[in-house]
């Protein structure tokens, strides 16, 4: 019995000495799936690879893209805008919200036909997220223009300069640095005093005395109306609205609040952060923003402000208020507390003086700077044929 | 009393090879099935990847040429449902010098080569307002790889010699080379291609991507938008163009099965 068991006795010998190919049939049975399905998988996969490689460099392409609209919207014009012909300047690596990101360089280019043009050349590259390839370049040519607003006076007036009485200077043409200003932040801004007011007629000033300035006190331009006190050679008042910062149908305004972002940079979106004038290390001390005001403005308190205002309706200031820079005001400029306003004032109805210590002083510095770092320098690119794909 | 020594093996009976015979057949007439089912799905899979990267091609040129273009600029030569002839812009570089007619170029990108029927684009200021600037045209009528350094021996990257008038070209100005060329929907060896041609007399359809389908299929259509949105032929009018292609993966050379893909593009030198 024994020898007819297999081992142990647990199998039978015939059918432990069949010779079957139910395992090499098996075997090759499992090849042949595994190669169906490597086939499949091998297909999906190559697909797969495909389509995500369109996709990176499609992200790689937008991130590109949102590279130069960014380095145009975050432009400082402290920086960037004093890159001489053929300097460059390096920006990121910058992640983008979602992931993501760029590097741009910028570079200036000269002009020989316009010095108040400026001509960048902006190339970024763009990655998408993760670590998949993809970059992608672009370019885009943008011009910055230097427009000057002002003013060959402390201010302008299209109808007539009331004040009440008192001696004190209410608006002078002598050119003023800004106490609370370094000198670094005025090197190299022009100098040079100036008429204390421009008016149509020399009797539009109520009280002569209180306006000063040089070569004369008063300025008499016959031709000044209201339809043209904002006439400016290099832009038109539309087109100082359209690069308003902020704009505010009517506004009751104390005092700025300048605010930083998230990376410690002067937040330009917040309204009421209108620069660090009294600040000179804040972020915000070269922030100018234009403010567009289209009916009345009133400034009320003890505050500090500067940029460019322009207000379509009546500009109040109950002091004490000081601004730096440029205003710009559709009717009348009501000054009836201590101010003082170091810049010039354009206005198209009456300049009224009720208070004491009140006045416009012509400063140079603060006109420049307000022109110099405000959204006028800021480049666009060129409205045909600016941009490209680089390869 | 029992055999001290085992019998010789037993052989199969008939049944038994039978039956191994017709399991073996069953089992090689399954695998020749799956074979050849695999066979024709890969072939399959292999047509729909085909069509796809057909497809995928043809709007990746298609968008690529008419996003760099400018309606206003009449960049848009001739526009129709199944062909567009448009500038094709192939390198870009800002010059650095002129010295007579040739340009100076730096910060050069792109494919500077020179064919029958390539111009540049220069941006020219005139004068100091901005509404008469210009970019204009000058025939190219040679192009080196290199020439003499700019001023302050910045090296030239390329110089292009041109016709017509090269007075107000300031230094930085930027430069586009440009080809006019032809993209449609045309017939090659009974199958049908997007194909480029230079527009200028002689030249004739080179096929870039597909096959597609055929024009009765609609293996190409563009569709272009005014800024309200509604849909034109005209060149200068045109801010969008929806590109639409169809290529064929074949189920039977008489009858194909077809893919779609549809993307859009904004012209981005409209301003």
């Amino acid at each position: 019995m024994a020898d007819r068991r297999g081992i142990r006795g647990l199998t039978p010998a015939r059918l432990r000495d069949r010779g079957g190919f139910a395992l090499a049939l098996a075997v090759f049975a499992l090849v042949l799936l595994a190669a169906v399905v490597a086939g499949g998988y091998f297909s999906a996969s190559q697909e797969f690879q495909i389509g995500r490689g369109m996709r990176s460099l499609a992200s790689g392409f937008y991130a590109s893209e949102a590279g130069i609209r960014e380095v145009v919207n975050t432009w400082d014009p402290l920086v960037a805008g004093n890159l001489q012909p053929s300097e460059s300047l390096l920006v990121g690596p910058v992640t983008l919200e979602g992931g993501g990101g760029y590097t741009a360089k910028v570079m200036r280019f000269g002009s020989n036909t316009d010095s108040m043009k400026r001509y960048f050349y902006i190339e970024t590259s763009g990655r998408p997220p993760g670590r998949t390839l993809g970059e992608r370049r672009q370019a885009a040519v943008a011009r910055a223009r230097y427009p000057r607003l002002c003013c060959d006076a402390a201010a302008k007036v299209a109808t007539s300069v009331e004040s009440g009485g008192g001696s004190a200077t209410i608006l002078d043409g002598f050119n003023t640095t800004p106490t609370s200003w370094p000198a670094s932040a005025c090197a190299g801004m022009p100098a040079g005093n100036a008429p204390g007011v421009i008016v149509v007629r020399a009797d539009s000033v109520e009280r002569p005395n209180r306006v000063k300035g040089d070569p004369v006190n008063i300025a008499v331009d016959s031709a000044l109306t209201a339809a043209n006190v904002f006439d400016f050679t290099d832009i038109s008042y539309a087109e100082l609205v359209a690069l308003a910062d902020h704009t505010f149908s009517s506004l009751n305004f104390g005092n700025s609040v300048p605010s930083l972002d998230a990376n410690g940079r002067c937040d330009r979106t917040k309204p009421l952060n209108w620069g660090a004038p009294d600040s000179p290390g804040h972020p915000c001390f070269n922030y100018f923003p234009i403010i567009h005001v289209s009916g009345d403005l009133h400034l009320n308190g003890s505050g500090r402000a500067q940029g460019i205002l322009v207000v379509g309706g009546d500009l109040l200031i109950t002091g004490p208020f000081d601004f730096y820079g440029i205003l710009l005001v559709g009717d009348d400029l009501k000054i009836s507390g201590p101010t003082q306003v170091y810049g010039g004032a354009m206005v198209v109805g009456d300049a009224v003086f009720t208070g004491v210590n009140s006045t416009v002083r012509l400063s140079r510095c603060a006109v420049r700077r307000a022109e110099r770092l405000s959204n006028l320098t800021r480049p666009r690119i060129l409205s045909r044929r600016g941009w490209v794909e680089l390869f | 009393m029992k055999s001290p020594h085992p019998g010789p093996p037993r052989g199969f009976t008939l049944v038994e090879v039978l039956v191994a015979m017709a399991l073996t057949g069953i089992v090689v007439a399954g695998t020749l099935q799956a074979l050849s089912a695999q066979k024709k799905f890969y072939a399959r899979q292999a047509r729909i990847l085909d069509a796809r990267h057909a497809l995928r091609a043809s709007a990746t040129i298609l968008t690529a040429e008419l996003r760099e273009t400018s309606s206003p600029g009449q960049d848009l030569y001739a526009i129709a449902p199944d062909s567009v002839a448009l500038r094709s812009t192939l390198g870009f570089g800002i010059v650095c010098n002129v010295v007579g007619s040739s340009l100076q170029l730096t910060h050069v990108s792109g494919h500077f080569r020179s064919e029958a029927g390539d111009s540049v684009l220069v941006f020219v200021e005139n004068s100091v307002s901005d509404w008469d600037d210009v970019w204009r045209v000058l025939p190219v009528t040679g192009l080196s790889m290199s020439g003499p350094n700019c001023p302050a021996g910045i090296a030239a990257e390329r110089v292009v010699s041109v016709t017509g008038n090269v007075s107000g070209i300031w230094t930085g100005a930027p430069v586009r080379l440009f080809r006019p060329y032809v993209y449609g929907l045309f017939e090659m060896d009974g199958r049908w291609w997007l194909g480029r041609r230079n527009r200028t007399a002689g030249f004739t359809y080179v096929p870039v991507a597909g096959p597609l389908a055929p024009r009765t299929q609609n293996g190409l259509r563009l569709t272009y938008f005014r800024q309200n949105g509604t849909t034109t032929l005209n060149g200068l009018e045109v801010v969008r163009v929806n590109v639409s292609v169809r290529a064929p993966t074949y189920k039977t050379l008489d009858d194909p099965d077809y893919r779609d893909l549809s993307t859009s593009v904004f012209l981005r030198n409209n301003g």
